[in-house]
């Protein structure tokens, strides 16, 4: 088991400690250094992942690394001030997606990963139950960022509440999904449960609209954080689950705050931030 | 293994929920702007797809997932650096 050796423990401490230290030191005009701890961390998560693994297309995944990382330079660096907060829905739901391609490629590839049974051949039900809940949180993320950025282009920021009943049903649905794929993780169970998902995530954002663009904005990044938090659990990796746990835990609280009527200014007056 | 994932993840949870209720709403975009950081570490679950890709599907999947992650972090990265810093 690769949690055994000490290299990878101290390794993924680090990048915990990292990751601890650098969502409080953002707070107060160190964004730029909390940016900076993040980067570091998850550029020793990064070493330590290839380190443990046998890897067997290393330049596929450098080139993916670098052209991933350049496209991202240029639209960090080239978008306009006041796109800036645009960029970071736009970029949170892409994490969703990128979920979805994980938990996907997880479910597709089962024995690599050890998600069946030696004896039965048949699907460790947790495991099953970690593919459905990353892909449908990753759904809910890609969706819920493509509603905000919807509504932000349509209406300048002022978002119209969506239907509580649409929003109640269709996060049921997904529910009823997710268990109906843990009974036969099949892929005409895959496919309904991402669009129900795809469609409670649109729901959800444009319910959260209706206390304007940022408590949605932490409930999408609060959504991703999860996803990354349940597809660390499939893959068994500590640093992936510590980061997950973080951003879910704090964009969803935040966000409930927001909703719940907290003093709204900030956050609420988005379109008009940074 | 999976005892010890649950505990760190239960200690980050719980450092998180600190975090966001003593947050003020002004610093709303500050932390969003982390939170798409922290999600980029989806790109480590892209690595260990791809790197243990068993058939040429998977791996293009593994491989879209490192380039999106990469490209949030870098993406989220710079942001982060702009919305910090003074003028235009």
């Amino acid at each position: 088991m690769e949690g055994a050796n000490p290299t990878v423990l101290a390794g993924w401490s680090m990048a915990a400690l990292l990751f601890g230290l650098a969502l409080p030191a953002s707070f107060g005009g160190g964004l730029r250094r909390g940016a900076h701890l993040m980067m570091a961390g998850m550029t020793v998560i990064g070493a330590v992942t290839l380190y443990s693994h046998d890897v067997m297309s290393m330049p596929q995944i450098f080139a993916a690394l670098i052209m991933g990382g350049a496209v991202g330079l240029v639209l960090g660096r080239g978008m306009p001030r006041a796109a800036i907060p645009a960029l970071l829905i736009g970029l949170i739901g892409q994490t969703g997606l990128a979920a979805m391609f994980v938990g996907v490629a997880a479910w597709r590839n089962p024995r690599a990963f050890g998600l069946l049974d030696e004896m039965t051949d048949q699907w460790f039900a947790d495991d099953a139950a970690a593919i459905g809940v990353g892909v449908a949180l990753g759904a809910m993320a890609c969706a819920g960022a493509a509603a905000i950025l919807w509504c932000r282009m349509g209406r300048r920021g002022k978002g119209r509440p969506g239907a509580p009943f649409f929003t109640g049903a269709m996060l049921a649905g997904t529910c009823g999904a997710v268990l109906a794929f843990v009974a036969s993780p099949t892929t005409d169970r895959l496919l309904p449960l991402a669009g129900v998902a795809l469609l409670a995530g649109w729901g959800l954002a444009k319910w959260t609209m209706g206390a304007r663009m940022g408590p949605a904005a932490a409930l999408v990044g609060g959504l991703s954080g999860w996803a990354v938090a349940v597809l660390a659990y499939l893959l068994e990796n500590i640093g992936m689950a510590v980061a997950g746990g973080l951003a879910g835990a704090a964009g969803g609280l935040f966000a409930l705050r927001l909703c719940g009527g907290a003093d709204r200014k900030g956050l609420a007056e988005g379109g008009a931030r940074p | 293994m999976t005892l010890f994932l649950l505990i760190c993840f239960s200690a980050a949870s719980l450092l998180g929920f600190a975090i966001a209720w003593r947050a003020r709403p002004e610093d709303g975009w500050t932390l969003v702007a982390m939170l798409q950081l922290l999600s980029s570490a989806i790109l480590v679950g892209g690595l260990i797809v791809a790197a243990e890709a068993g058939s040429a599907a998977v791996r293009i999947l593994g491989l879209l997932a490192i380039a999106a992650g990469s490209a949030g972090l870098c993406g989220g990265c710079a942001a982060a650096g702009r919305m910090d810093a003074p003028g235009p």
